[in-house]
């Protein structure tokens, strides 16, 4: 194919000069600039339609006496209290949000018109939010297979029953015409006089070995469930309660990139992990409202627990404890410390916990926590010692020590890791 | 007539088994062997009891009560509170670079999925949620003063809450290091000044 080079020079330069004239256009656009403006300026602490830190700002134009006093408060709020103490609503105003300053900002005028023109007219927001939610919440699958196999093993019986009729009823009419020595070449007897106790021993006596391999097969299963059973008690994996409140890992963790210990800061410092404390969820979520997955429902729930009252932007109730279920819970014979192995030993969250930051609602066990499996991770894992100052002076005594093997890594278990009274007492 | 009686007995135990040994399900935990050996007689932390009036283990402290190791916080929180700490609050620190990398460290799990991960106000909270973007270290907090960077962290600034419980307060000074740095200060340079000897130290945290 070939061009023709003037023509196409032509081109560009048209599409240059309409490039370059939306640019401008765009640019000098009311809207456009006001809502920059705005999210630079003002969104901190400011919403339209709804009170944040400051009073929410719809109609705020209608509030003030005058444009200019309204752009010259929002320029320097400090100056203009100095130099207007005689406007009742400003200062009303200043005592109403404690006397939380609005930081001077350096605007020209043009730019304060474009923000006042922005709340004026705000643009249909955009909701993402409901999108997300007319999903079906994900429950999580439940295993069949046991219920499957139950209604096959009652279609089978009842098959077996219809059969075993339909060759009583055959039998019923042999009997009514034939004798007993012709019965008996075809090796049957006549039974149907008998009881069915007598029928069954009859049956047993005839098939001796298919009862026994029967019975020892019933036999087999009881002592294989028992056996199951018995290491299955105290084993709580996979244990998935529902919470008060629906709280997913997957959203506060995964998606919004929060880090584990910024709610559970207590595993590098205790030896529990803790539960965060309400006001933790509310460092977020006074300024999150609405939710991703149960929109406001659920986040109503820690308001309630706060005691914050959104509307009114202020704690003013007594709140209440959230109850949540435990799910890990060790025995009380066994100590754990989570510092001691997040913090001296390195060992991740996910380790114990599997990868929480994908685990959506409810919150699952992931490990058995057995002491079998304890103990296997303290005879596999090498103790992290480098450049872990816990560990500087046991390392040089281990290394002389195990000088013969000429090893210089370590296992848990050779730092005492499977004595019983590191865990017991 | 007995080996009738054994197998009549051994299906329905057999089924029984089967239901109520097959572990845990989703609600509930399972069987537990002995609990009296794993739900300590003595409370554990975040555990009901229904003893007290609101089912709580825990209990409040009795007015008044200081933790161990508890230093006062002269400065209280209002406006005024925060413009004396901005003027009198220093860092009792000395600045070293170790306190710098354990700064940044508790940045990178208390601060930076909302103002990001150089301080500009676009964390991962905001971007993700309608969370608003705080502002921007290099915005006009860029000059904001340590004491006062210490009070927001302490009671909160606007919309964002008080750590103070989760971040200690020696951790706060090494974050308030950290801020520094990313509000674009050359830090160590700010902290070699000679320490004015008027300040004291006890007052001054």
């Amino acid at each position: 194919m070939r061009y023709h080079l003037p023509v196409l020079l032509q081109n560009v330069k048209v599409y240059l000069g309409a490039l370059s004239f939306f640019i401008i256009i765009s640019s000098t656009a009311f809207g456009q600039d006001g809502e920059t403006l705005f999210k630079a300026n003002c969104a901190a602490c400011h919403k339209i339609d709804a009170k944040l830190v400051g009073p929410a700002l719809a109609g705020v134009e209608d509030r003030w006496e005058s444009r200019d006093n309204l752009k010259s408060w929002i320029l320097n709020s400090q100056q203009y209290l100095k130099d207007n103490p005689s406007d009742g609503y400003a200062q009303a105003l200043y005592e109403e949000y404690n006397k939380t300053m609005m930081p001077a900002v350096a605007l020209n005028d043009a730019e304060v018109e474009a923000i006042l023109g922005y709340i004026a007219n705000p643009p249909a927001p955009a909701e993402p939010a409901v999108a997300e939610s007319a999903e079906a919440p994900s429950t999580p699958q439940k295993d069949t297979s046991v219920i499957w196999l139950m209604a096959l093993a009652l279609v089978s019986l009842i098959v077996v029953f219809v059969l075993l009729n339909i060759k009583r009823t055959i039998k019923g009419l042999l009997v009514e015409v034939l004798d007993e020595e012709k019965l008996a070449e075809l090796g049957e007897v006549d039974d149907t006089q008998w009881t069915r106790k007598e029928r069954f021993r009859y049956w047993v006596g005839q098939n001796t070995k298919t009862y026994i391999a029967g019975l020892g097969l019933v036999g087999l299963i009881v002592l294989y469930t028992l056996w199951n059973g018995i290491f299955g008690i105290g084993v709580f994996e996979g244990y998935a309660p529902e919470q008060p409140i629906k709280f997913s890992h997957q959203i506060h963790s995964g998606e919004a990139g929060i880090d584990c210990t910024y709610c559970h800061w207590t595993a590098e410092k205790g030896k529990t992990a803790g539960i965060p404390p309400v006001n933790v969820c509310m460092n977020c979520h006074r300024g999150i409202q609405k939710g991703r997955r149960w929109g406001t429902e659920e986040i109503a729930k820690i308001y309630e627990a706060a005691g914050w009252n959104p509307a009114k932007g202020d704690y003013d109730s007594e709140g209440k404890p959230i109850e949540w279920i435990r799910i890990h819970n060790l025995p009380d014979h066994a100590y754990f410390n989570h510092s001691q192995h997040v913090i001296v030993g390195k060992i991740e969250c996910q380790t114990c916990h599997g990868e929480v930051e994908e685990y959506d609602y409810p919150m699952k066990q992931f490990a058995p926590l057995t002491m079998g499996w304890c103990i296997d991770c303290h005879r596999e894992t090498d103790v992290k010692m480098a450049n872990n100052g816990y560990y500087d002076k046991l390392h040089e005594q281990l290394v002389e020590k195990y000088k013969q093997e000429g090893t210089e890594v370590f296992k848990v278990s050779q730092i005492g890791g499977m004595e019983c009274a590191k865990c017991h007492y | 007539m007995k080996i009738i009686s054994i197998s009549s007995v051994l299906l329905p135990v057999t089924l029984l088994l089967l239901i109520g040994l097959t572990g845990c399900t989703e609600n509930s935990p399972g069987l537990e062997y002995m609990p009296d050996m794993y739900r300590s007689p003595a409370l554990e932390p975040n555990q009901t009891y229904d003893f007290y009036e609101n089912g709580m283990a825990a209990r409040v402290p009795a007015p008044n009560t200081i933790p161990r190791g508890y230093e006062p916080f002269p400065y209280p929180n209002n406006m005024d509170g925060y413009e004396a700490a901005g003027a009198n609050l220093k860092n009792p620190l000395p600045y070293s670079d170790e306190h710098m990398k354990e700064g940044k460290v508790l940045y990178g799990k208390f601060c930076i999925h909302c103002h990001g991960k150089n301080g500009e106000g676009n964390g991962s909270v905001p971007e993700y949620s309608d969370y608003p973007n705080p502002p921007s270290y290099k915005g006009y907090i860029k000059d904001l003063p340590a004491g006062k960077i210490f009070f927001s962290i302490h009671y909160g600034k606007n919309l964002m809450g008080s750590h103070a419980s989760q971040i200690s307060k020696e951790d706060r000074w090494k974050l308030v290091f950290y801020v520094q740095k990313l509000q674009g200060h050359d830090v160590a340079e700010m902290y070699a000044e000679p320490v004015e000897e008027e300040t004291n130290p006890e007052t001054s945290i």
